[in-house]
């Protein structure tokens, strides 16, 4: 390229004038494929320098994409299966649901040693007691210690559920429905958590208060207008992690009502604690 | 394009290329494949030939696509950049059967392959937007586009500057970026209306 694009400005600062490099039309050519090795190099040069080009080649990558799009034909459907094929005789990546369970945080291996020092802990106390008292006291120490396992076994359980409810936010291809409190429960609120790709949902309880011993929560999904009967569910106070749900296509909304053990065919409208569209 | 919320978005599609998880190329066939497929046809002419070109280019996009990123500009320019090269590589290394074909360098190429209005998507549309588009813009994009000239060649075939040539091509996106603004409603009318047939038939 015999132009040279950079100038010196009055006060000896080079500049990029990158205006004219846009306006020169070197980045259509780009963009279409006609310029030769070197030119091409020379452009990317210029594209790494300056914000300005690289948003002017964009827009022009945008309009080859839509000149090209109107030429879009359908392969013949037999042509899928046979690419797809030959792409997973080579695929040695494992699936996607397994690949979350490896994903590694450091949280299990600092819970399992807390839990095994308050375990150390305890079992010190227990022997160093042991020497020097009787039987009851030795009980006594003995159910402290069941009481420490415990929590920290509820501890674990609670932080196995939170990985998972990130795990389930994180998928791609997830689309959280929030449900807001209806007039009826105005600080009640869900989630729905619906997942395009992998076509699974679930139901994140967020605040239901509980119901009572005769009655069941019962989730919705409209699609066409109708409600279809997504399931019951309970709700545990200060319950952690999600409920799987029933995958529905095209859903345009999410609802939960308060009925009868076991669920209806049909939603009470008047018993309705949350909704949400989608 | 379009990007309805139960449509799998680009970041979502690069995500899984990334990992190299074949779901994401079934994904991205069903969203892109129709496009891509339309230009190799236009390039390569044949459909047999297309098909296999099709089917190198998915290829190479799932090898290489551990490597994508971003900075290599759009997902779909990227694939499209990908497919037409080697659409072109299969034009230049297959010898001509036909010599007569590669005079006509007009849109009626598509009366010569045989071709149902399903697997068409938008020959109305396309069909538009080029009678509105001068005839030397419309040729000089075929000849860099669709028939792989360098810069240099269309000076040394066509007797034609390659000054002149650069500013042809300026002048040739800045028309099609007025008839594509117009046109795209329109456009997109079609293609829903062909694809809703596609699918009732399917």
């Amino acid at each position: 390229m015999d132009i040279n694009y950079y100038w010196i400005t009055s006060d000896s600062r080079l500049t990029l004038d990158t205006k004219a490099y846009i306006e020169s039309g070197i980045l259509e050519s780009y963009a279409l494929g006609m310029v030769g090795e070197t030119q091409r190099e020379e452009v990317e040069r210029y594209l790494a320098q300056s914000e300005d080009i690289r948003k002017a080649l964009d827009e022009i990558n945008v309009l080859v994409e839509k000149y090209t799009a109107l030429y879009a034909v359908m392969p013949p459907a037999a042509l899928k299966a046979k690419i797809m094929d030959q792409i997973r005789s080579k695929d040695h990546k494992p699936d996607l649901p397994n690949s979350i369970h490896t994903r590694t945080s450091s949280f299990p291996y600092a819970w399992a040693a807390g839990t095994a020092m308050l375990l150390l802990a305890g079992a010190t106390i227990y022997f160093y007691l042991d020497a020097r008292q009787s039987k009851a006291q030795l009980a006594g120490k003995a159910a402290e210690m069941a009481q420490l396992q415990a929590t920290c076994d509820s501890a674990s359980n609670a932080q196995s559920q939170m990985n998972e409810m990130i795990a389930i936010i994180r998928q791609p291809g997830d689309r959280p429905v929030l449900m807001k409190g209806t007039p009826l429960s105005p600080q009640s609120a869900a989630i729905v958590h619906w997942n395009v790709i992998s076509h699974k949902a679930y139901l994140d309880i967020a605040s239901l208060p509980p119901a009572p011993p005769d009655k069941q929560y019962q989730l919705w999904a409209i699609v066409d207008g109708k409600p279809v009967d997504m399931g019951v569910f309970e709700v545990i106070a200060n319950q952690l992690g999600m409920k799987e749900m029933p995958f529905i296509e095209k859903p345009q909304a999410f609802a939960v009502t308060l009925e009868r053990k076991g669920g209806s065919p049909l939603p009470t409208m008047e018993q309705m604690y949350v909704i949400g569209n989608v | 394009m379009e990007s309805s919320s139960d449509q799998v978005n680009d970041q979502e599609l690069v995500a899984m290329l990334r990992k190299q998880d074949s779901q994401g190329m079934s994904l991205i066939y069903d969203k892109y494949s129709a496009a891509l497929y339309g230009v190799v046809l236009k390039i390569v002419r044949s459909e047999e030939a297309a098909q296999d070109v099709l089917q190198e280019a998915f290829l190479k996009i799932w090898k290489n696509g551990a490597t994508y990123d971003d900075t290599k500009g759009r997902l779909f320019t990227w694939m499209l950049n990908i497919t037409r090269n080697t659409a072109i590589d299969a034009l230049r290394s297959r010898p001509f059967r036909n010599q007569e074909k590669t005079q006509s360098i007009d849109n009626n190429v598509y009366s010569n392959i045989q071709l149902s209005t399903e697997t068409q998507v938008n020959h109305i549309g396309l069909q538009s937007v080029l009678d509105k588009l001068d005839e030397k813009y419309r040729k000089i994009i075929d000849l860099i586009y669709f028939e792989g000239y360098t810069q240099q060649e269309i000076e040394d075939e066509f007797e034609i500057p390659i000054g002149t040539v650069k500013t042809r091509v300026r002048i040739a996106l800045r028309e099609l970026r007025k008839l594509l603004g117009e046109e795209h409603l329109l456009t997109l009318l079609w293609i829903l209306i062909i694809i809703g047939l596609h699918q009732i038939h399917a």
